[in-house]
């Protein structure tokens, strides 16, 4: 293996012509990560408003059963994809931008080929999702995308990344620090991800004993590797500079790297655990999920103690407290898929409303509050206010909505579990032991939807309502250590 | 750390999982062929009508995986078997007629691995799709009516036309039919019957 350190970090010497140049970095890209923020608020509200659609449809299978549109099978997946690719993918990108802006300390001049990109990108994905409502996706978990709209995503994604590379890497010589390592192969990795698996399960046609396989691979790669890498990659820079001080250990933040990447790719088989596919690949992928534990005790073991004694200080702010939840709820999915890799633990758990709140701690716990959490960390240096109140209450709803989702993975999915697992026990008698808990995930996305629509109006305000005197000053609070990793 | 080796490192340690678990099952399993079973002396699996492999169209496109998985596991650990799922576990070659294969994460509903072995008329699976909760008292299966058209019954009935039960009762004179997308996922649907021979997968001995 490639053992060397992707991760050095300078030590700039702070300055007020060195702040002054960050800022100015700052305004010229100023347009093109709100952009990419706002896009990616836009399909938070909208994927998590399709999720309470069909999250109703689980527990009133009637409700909208009017019309083929509305139909569960349509409105969860369409749902997934506007969090997955609108959500995620976007805000990781418009963090990365500013990050990738930030290590070059290159003032950006020219964003109409980004700008354009990321119109594409919303595009595609508006035709793609109202594709899947009209009855063209490909039935195949996160590629669901109609083969047209995928392909448009990616050329997006091709325009974006030639630019990236051309406008803000770095100059020669320059150390590559572990965040923007994580999101300069996160690039590499998406890809790599989804043009093969368009290429073999949605460009063209492969017969049906290859599909396993591959979603697996994609999906698990998907969540394990692109969104995993954004999100650390965001932690990774962020925590460090709230916290006022270097990483811990280079060492364990490139073992962390190293080892995300080699077993993360891995895991996909884990949903196929008994399934038809080769018992081989089924094995390796329920060590490497577990093996993905140790990257995981680096990352916090790491964080933990960079943070240090800052961490209740960090915790009081509403900002900082987003991040390092996000880190614990990091933590708490990989443990949960492990933990549901385990042969035996998988004839229980597998197929039951654990794997679906599994997703849904992926999606809302690690993911969306660490990249709300970042978005609200460069909210006072972009918009125009802050808002800690109203970002202290979307943290909460948030964390309400997790702990229903958690609760009704594990006691739900235990119960539904034994009783699939019971011969003596009917189907449709599986279905009613499961129906509080269903009522009880359908309260949380409920709560869950209620936070990612206080945080939009926060966004919103604070971007484009022009604030009679600045509530917070512009170098305010956190950017200001950033010269300490960057 | 130069970014060049950087990413010959990054291609190289992802690469692997891409390598065995894409490009080899590609090649391998993709290239997995029907042959003909010793036990039987026919093609296994055995060839699916052109409806069927349209209904699975229907099938992917209304998401039906999202809460149905077909997938039977082997005994000792599952209990799919004996559950009634199906008569041995399913391996790669039984999905090699559909694409995609549509194998599932959950089961929200039941298992459809060899529904067409537990239910053999068609006018069952109109009548479940048109309103599942009459069929299933406690199903929590959405109504797919939207499958179905009401039209004036011309001279004689229609032989498709669905015995409705329960609140959705046609007008007087008409009659519910299946849309030709209802008869390709129907036709699917009663194609799933894993129950024939293949080496790699044996039926496991009856209990006594």
């Amino acid at each position: 293996m490639t053992a060397s350190t992707p991760t050095t970090q300078p030590t700039v010497p702070a300055d007020s012509s060195a702040a002054a140049r960050r800022a100015e970095v700052d305004r010229s890209v100023r347009g093109l990560v709100l952009f990419c923020f706002a896009s990616a608020i836009f399909w938070l509200v909208v994927g998590s408003f399709l999720q309470v659609i069909s999250g109703t449809q689980l527990v009133i299978p009637s409700f909208l059963d009017c019309a083929a549109f509305f139909t569960f099978g349509r409105v969860q997946p369409a749902g997934l994809t506007a969090l997955v690719f609108g959500w995620g993918s976007l805000a990781g990108l418009g963090f990365g931008i500013w990050q990738m802006a930030r290590a070059s300390g290159k003032v950006v001049r020219g964003v109409t080929l980004p700008v354009c990109s990321v119109i594409l990108w919303n595009l595609a994905l508006v035709g793609g999702v109202l594709g899947i409502l009209a009855g063209k996706g490909s039935g195949i978990p996160y590629l669901e995308l109609p083969g047209p709209a995928a392909f448009a995503i990616l050329l997006a994604f091709g325009l974006l990344v030639i630019w990236l590379l051309l406008t803000l890497r770095g100059t020669p010589g320059q150390p590559l620090y572990i965040a923007k390592a994580f999101f300069v192969v996160a690039l590499f990795l998406f890809a790599w991800l989804y043009s093969s698996a368009n290429t073999l399960l949605i460009w063209t046609v492969s017969p049906g004993s290859v599909t396993g396989p591959i979603e697996g691979w994609f999906e698990n790669g998907l969540f394990g590797l692109w969104l995993t890498f954004l999100s650390l990659s965001a932690l990774f820079y962020l925590l460090p500079v709230a916290a006022g001080r270097p990483l811990h250990s280079q060492g364990l933040a490139t073992f962390a790297f190293w080892t995300l990447l080699f077993f993360g790719g891995w895991g996909g088989m884990r949903y196929f655990i008994g399934g038809p596919i080769p018992a081989w690949m089924v094995s390796a992928s329920v060590v490497a999920t577990f093996l993905l534990i140790l990257p995981a005790l680096a990352v916090v073991t790491n964080l933990g103690r960079t943070i240090g004694d800052a961490g209740s200080r960090l915790w009081e702010a509403p900002t900082t407290r987003y991040l390092i939840a996000g880190l614990i709820f990091y933590f708490s999915w990989v443990v949960g898929c492990a933990f549901v890799a385990i042969p035996t633990v998988s004839s229980i758990f597998h197929f039951t409303i654990y794997q679906e709140g599994l997703t849904l701690i992926a999606i809302y716990g690690f993911v969306s509050l660490t990249l709300i959490g970042a978005i609200l960390t460069l909210l006072p240096r972009f918009g125009h206010s802050f808002n800690p109140a109203s970002a202290s209450l979307q943290f909460w709803l948030i964390i309400v909505g997790l702990g229903l989702f958690a609760t009704s993975a594990t006691i739900g999915g235990l119960l539904q579990g034994f009783a699939l697992y019971d011969v003596e026990v009917s189907f449709l008698n599986v279905v009613d032991y499961v129906f509080p808990f269903r009522v009880l995930v359908f309260v949380g996305l409920l709560t869950v939807f209620a936070a990612t629509l206080g945080f939009a109006a926060l966004f919103a305000r604070s971007v484009y309502v022009p604030a009679k005197e600045p509530a917070v000053p512009v170098s305010q609070p956190v950017p200001q250590n950033v010269e300490v990793v960057a | 750390m130069k970014s060049s080796s950087l990413f010959l490192g990054v291609a190289i340690v992802f690469g692997l999982s891409w390598v065995g678990l894409v490009a080899y099952p590609y090649v391998e399993l993709g290239g997995v062929q029907p042959e003909v079973s010793e036990e039987t002396g026919s093609l296994v699996p055995p060839p699916v009508s052109g409806v069927a492999i349209e209904g699975q169209r229907v099938y992917a496109a209304n998401g039906c995986v999202y809460c149905h998985s077909q997938q039977v596991r082997p005994l000792p650990l599952f209990t799919d078997i004996p559950k009634g799922l199906g008569p041995r576990q399913t391996v790669a070659r039984d999905y090699l007629r559909y694409q995609p294969a549509s194998l599932g994460r959950v089961r929200t509903g039941p298992d459809l691995a060899n529904v067409g072995l537990r239910r053999t008329e068609a006018s069952w699976f109109y009548q479940h799709l048109y309103e599942p909760s009459v069929v299933s008292p406690g199903s929590n299966m959405p109504a797919y009516r939207y499958l179905f058209e009401e039209r004036e019954i011309q001279g004689q009935r229609s032989d498709l036309a669905v015995n409705v039960q329960g609140p959705h009762q046609p007008k007087p004179g008409y009659e519910i039919v299946p849309t030709p997308e209802a008869q390709a996922l129907v036709g699917y649907l009663m194609s799933l019957k894993r129950d024939y021979p293949l080496p790699e997968a044996p039926k496991p001995p009856e209990e006594g």
